[in-house]
């Protein structure tokens, strides 16, 4: 009987090496199921001597603990292998590209907007839009520049009717503004305008102004430019600076054309400054008091400014874009480009 | 307008480089844009002037005989304008022309030619500024250049340009002595002293000889408030001498003959325009009104132009001779055979001058300065300046002018020293205002804490109080003014709602992977006539387009979106999702424009790839987007099929929203495809946007939802192949629980083994209540009745497995 045990102890360290799972659920039967090896020693049982028989009762189970032990160890250490060997099967190559499903953006002309609409409300300028069709009154006349006038000429316009026309400026915004609200007047007037340009790099029949209007008793002319120097800061960067020159505009007086230290070379002179160091960016200035005596507000009473930059020509500087034309062609390789 | 620096520097002294003056000029707000240098690129060409000239027999050739100073030379020329005594310029042997070829002693025939005779184009002269003799074979000089002299010495054609761009403020600065005026400024300003304009003025006198008969009368004295007219007898026109020449090549005025000239010279030089007619045309006396409808006067550019009241004309008693302040007239125009003139020199206000000018269409160099202001007392001197020339070069006889005035005096401005210390923003000292006005020769008396300016006559941009405060910026410098934010009330500053709503739907619509496009609102009646747009009566047109591409405003979105798609899938760009959101126009009696929204899908979400995921566009793709932003909004949107010229039949629908319609979708039919040449499918929607808005609540208000587990029920359903789905959700919907939550279509299913004509719409039904655990029974119930109604509404079954 010692010896048997012994036997099957050998035979099963023997036949459990390397097995697959499938053959180590086998073993298991062949040793232990109801016919198994282990079983049948307990039929011998019955021909061990009484005394004996608990001594070999003990080593019987001993016998079958070592097995179920060894089994299941060897079970786990198989199943281990098979996962990892299905893992393996389902191996993907991480460097292959991603799978993308286009997403889409705001066109570069609105985040632009959007971002100088943010800088100008943060400043507690209040946002106003207005008709892109308008009287000439609006347009012109209320902005101190009558029929005939020269300052027209700067302006070449297109023409509806005799008194209507495509606003070649948001001003008439502004106007309605001061007609129907009383200072203290803070606002930028946003939109798109129409000028008779041909279209070229620089110029297009189409573009988009932004003009701030500050109206209240004690607005002069260092608020405009200190108002502006914050912008073009917040637009273009920390380091811009602005500078005025001379200019004149029928509803500011004194006039200036606001340009900004050259973005591209920091004001050291380059080709697209033309080698001066400035790029203009618009016309400013102080609010005419015949502009406001048109709205029945007292210029001596209240006074402000003006200014009117143009859209695109932000986002042209700002993003160095050198054709006012790819804003609107669309093509997607433009407009992808600034993800928004 | 190019300005010479050789002709600026022979009236005021000066040692700025062209580059500094123009930064010194652009400081004072004259815009200087660039600077030009012309210099001569021949070398000893000289002047020659024609002995004798004589015709080579059975040749084209002439054989001239030309003294070049110390010695005469005989030169064999092809040149027929030539005459003995005309001034030439002459290419000696070892000279150089423009092409740079050396000149050589040449034999023509056995005739020796020593040298070459030459025209404009061989001194590289500019066409624009010759007069229509000089650019026709040799170049003929005035009469009085003297011989042996190098022809650069003699033409000022070695000079600097300021190529200045001035504003319609700066009317001053519209001549030469105005710019040079601006430098006096500069200087003034930079040796802190008064400017002395008189240096820029010349003494004036004038020897006369009996007085001008011809009576003037000036209807509207408002309109015409100057005019003098000086007749001038026995005038000898012919080319102008030497001197005057000169002037006329370095202002860039093309020569006509010496009276003209000279009218052309005071106008650019001093900015005064003249106007000389011939005085034995003029019948009676010289009348200054408004022209009449039906008169017409052929003009100096023999254009014959119809007048009304909106010009004001120069008449004599046969009608119009001239066009006041803008043109004058063919008829009584000076030429080489007037003997009298009559020279006007007047001020015409600027608003009655650009009336008529825009009226006419046309823009002059006479019309340019008196739109913009003229000095108004300077008239009688530009006569009396002009008269002396006419003496100089026509050898004419001046007498009294007959002049009217009717000039208001000008009023000094007053300046509150408050007022601009309110504007600017900081102090202004007294000590600094006398400065200011000194540098730019203002008169001024002080009153207490005011000042009181006269400014010189030609400043015609100093008209009231804020005027002067601009001369005080632009004296103490644009850029030498501190920065200050702005002080006032924090009120929270806000877009407008409608902006907000617009802001709001374009990042939605990016969310749902569209691009967006902005294009531009004028369009081409050919681009609507291609996606058949028809309501021409509400499509507005410009009156003055810039080209028949953009003659319309667009009444929609699609034309000008097709032309991005078209211009993309030229860039191969084929995947295209892309919307804008833009202005459209038409007309309702009133000129209207709302905002609308269009969508654009051509090609896949995804581009192609190795695990053969594909997502393309269609036509419901689309519309489930459409959905997805109604549902955003909460907009009660519903779609019925639709024909549109542009789309195909039985791929478009209407999108109505309640009773109205508010826009449309669909697939782009082939007929517009093909006509723009594309071959992909397209799939098209728009929808008004202001519309969407006015439904939208804007405020989004929290709904309870389920913490129990649902209830889900797949059931198909058979219908007649031709029934619309939105029939069988209806009919589902109608008798549903409210505790159906979703309602999905999961599989469409026509063919075997369903009967012909019939199709299998499976739906994935999930019920769920917030108050308990559902059960297959409180679902069955529903099933039974809508069973029951699919029979009678749609004529369906629900199929049994």
């Amino acid at each position: 009987m010692e010896d048997k045990i012994k036997q099957i102890k050998e035979e099963f360290k023997e036949k459990i090496k390397n097995k697959s799972l499938k053959e180590l659920k086998e073993l298991e039967i062949y040793f232990l199921g109801r016919k198994g090896k282990v079983s049948i020693l307990f039929q011998f049982f019955k021909t061990v001597p009484k005394e004996r028989r608990k001594h070999f009762g003990a080593k019987i189970n001993e016998l079958k603990s070592f097995i179920e032990n060894g089994i299941s160890a060897e079970i786990q250490r198989a199943e281990s292998i098979e996962v990892n060997r299905k893992l393996e099967e389902e191996k993907i190559d991480v460097t292959l590209p991603g799978i993308k499903l286009y997403t889409g953006g705001l066109h570069i002309l609105s985040q632009t907007i959007s971002h100088a609409e943010d800088i100008f409300l943060s400043m507690g300028f209040d946002v106003m839009i207005g008709p892109e069709i308008e009287e000439d009154y609006y347009n012109f006349e209320a902005l101190n520049i009558p029929e005939f006038h020269p300052a027209r000429a700067m302006q070449d316009t297109f023409y509806l009717s005799k008194k209507i026309l495509l606003r070649t400026q948001t001003s008439p915004i502004q106007v309605r503004i001061m007609e129907k609200y009383k200072p203290p007047i803070r606002i930028i007037a946003m939109g798109r305008c129409y000028r008779k340009d041909a279209p070229d790099s620089s110029h297009f029949p189409v573009f988009h102004q932004i003009e701030g209007l500050v109206i209240d008793k004690k607005v002069t002319f260092a608020n405009l430019k200190g108002t502006l120097s914050l912008f073009a800061k917040r637009m273009f960067g920390e380091e811009v600076k602005v500078r005025f020159t001379p200019s004149y505009f029928p509803f500011v007086e004194p006039g200036a054309e606001t340009s900004i230290s050259c973005v591209i070379c920091g004001g050291k002179g380059c080709s697209v400054c033309k080698n001066t160091g400035w790029l203009e960016m618009g016309g400013s200035g102080m609010v005419h008091p015949n502009v406001l005596k048109n709205v029945g507000i007292d210029p001596e009473i209240y006074q402000g400014f003006a200014f009117g930059w143009g859209m695109e020509r932000i986002a042209m500087v700002k993003h160095k874009i050198p054709d006012i034309r790819m804003f609107y062609q669309n093509d997607l390789r433009f407009l992808k480009q600034f993800k928004g | 307008m190019l300005t010479s620096i050789k002709m600026l520097k022979s009236i005021i002294q000066f040692d700025y480089t062209p580059e500094e003056l123009g930064e010194k000029l652009s400081m004072m707000g004259l815009e200087v844009e660039g600077i030009t240098k012309v210099r001569h690129r021949f070398d000893g060409i000289i002047t020659g002037k024609v002995k004798t000239i004589h015709h080579i027999t059975d040749t084209k050739l002439n054989k001239a005989i030309i003294n070049v100073g110390n010695e005469n030379v005989q030169i064999i020329t092809a040149a027929s304008n030539l005459k003995s005594g005309d001034v030439i310029p002459v290419a000696l042997p070892h000279s150089k022309v423009l092409s740079g070829a050396d000149i050589l002693k040449k034999d023509f025939k056995g005739i020796a030619s020593s040298g070459m005779l030459c025209s404009y184009s061989e001194l590289g002269l500019d066409p624009e500024i010759l007069s229509g003799e000089e650019k026709e074979g040799i170049l003929i000089l005035p009469a009085d250049t003297p011989v042996g002299e190098k022809i650069e010495d003699i033409l000022p054609i070695d000079d600097d340009y300021l190529e200045l761009s001035l504003l319609p403020d700066r009317a001053d600065a519209f001549c030469l002595r105005g710019v040079a005026r601006w430098i006096e400024i500069i200087k003034a300003k930079e040796e802190d002293r008064w400017a002395n304009f008189s240096q820029l003025e010349e003494a004036v006198s004038l020897k006369m000889e009996g007085v001008t008969n011809i009576p003037i009368i000036i209807e509207n004295k408002e309109l015409c408030p100057f005019y003098s007219g000086r007749f001038i007898k026995d005038v000898t026109i012919t080319a102008s001498l030497l001197s005057l020449r000169q002037k006329l090549f370095m202002l860039r005025m093309r020569p006509i003959n010496s009276v003209v000239d000279i009218t052309n010279f005071v106008l650019s030089f001093y900015g005064q325009p003249l106007h000389a007619f011939d005085a034995d045309i003029i019948k009676g006396k010289i009348c200054i009104r408004p022209g009449k409808k039906g008169e017409k006067i052929q003009t100096l550019d023999e254009i014959e132009r119809n007048l009304s009241n909106a010009n004001l004309v120069i008449a004599d008693e046969s009608g119009p001779i001239a066009i006041a302040g803008v043109i004058g007239g063919f008829k009584t125009a000076v030429t080489e055979k007037t003997k009298n003139v009559l020279l006007e020199s007047a001020y015409f206000s600027p608003r009655c001058v650009a009336r008529s000018a825009r009226n006419l269409g046309i823009v002059t160099d006479a019309s340019a300065i008196f739109e913009r202001g003229a000095d108004p007392l300077f008239p009688s001197k530009a006569s009396i300046i002009a008269a002396n020339l006419i003496v100089k070069e026509a050898y004419g006889i001046p007498a009294k002018d007959n002049v009217v005035s009717y000039l208001p005096p000008k009023n000094p401005v007053n300046l509150r020293i408050a007022r601009a210390e309110k504007i600017l923003g900081e102090k202004v000292e007294k000590k600094s205002l006398r400065k200011y006005f000194n540098f730019e020769g203002f008169d001024f008396v002080e009153k207490e804490d005011q000042f009181i300016v006269s400014a010189p006559s030609f400043r015609v941009d100093i008209k009231e109080e804020v005027d002067l405060i601009e001369e005080i910026v632009r004296m103490k410098g644009y850029n030498e003014f501190g920065e200050a934010l702005i002080v006032g009330e924090l009120k929270g500053a806000k877009r407008t709602e409608y902006e907000n709503f617009i802001w709001d739907l374009k990042e939605k619509l990016v969310k749902l992977g569209l691009d967006e496009i902005q294009t531009i609102s004028l369009v081409s009646e050919s681009s609507l006539d291609l996606v058949g747009y028809t309501d021409k009566k509400k499509l507005i047109k410009l009156l003055n387009p810039l080209s028949i591409d953009m003659a319309f405003m667009r009444p929609l979105l699609l034309p000008t979106t097709l032309s991005v798609l078209e211009r993309n899938k030229k860039s191969e760009n084929i995947n295209v999702s892309i919307f804008e959101v833009g202005k459209v126009f038409y007309k309702e009696k009133l000129f209207k424009e709302t905002d609308e929204l269009g969508i654009l899908l051509s090609g896949a979400r995804t581009s192609k790839n190795y695990l053969g995921v594909h997502f393309p566009y269609s036509l419901l793709y689309l519309k489930g987007l459409f959905e997805e932003l109604f549902l955003y909004y909460d907009v009660p949107v519903t779609f019925a099929a639709e024909k549109f010229s542009f789309m195909h039949p039985y791929q478009s629908a209407g999108i109505y929203l309640k009773e109205e319609k508010i826009g449309y979708l669909g697939t782009i039919s082939m007929a517009v495809l093909n006509k723009l040449g594309l071959t992909d499918e397209v799939f098209y929607g728009a929808i008004n946007v202001e519309k969407l808005l006015e439904y939208y609540g804007g405020k989004i208000n929290f709904e309870t939802f389920s913490l129990y587990p649902s209830v889900k029920r797949d059931i198909a359903i058979i219908v007649d192949e031709d029934t619309a789905e939105k029939d069988v959700r209806n009919a589902i919907l109608s008798v549903a629980p409210h505790e159906l939550q979703k309602i999905i279509l999961f599989d469409i299913y026509k063919g075997s083994p369903l009967p012909p004509g019939k199709k299998n719409l499976a739906y994935s039904l999930e019920f769920s209540s917030v108050d308990k655990t559902l059960k297959g029974e409180d679902i069955n119930k529903f099933i039974e009745i809508l069973e029951k109604t699919l029979q009678e509404k749609v004529n369906g079954k629900i199929r049994k497995e």
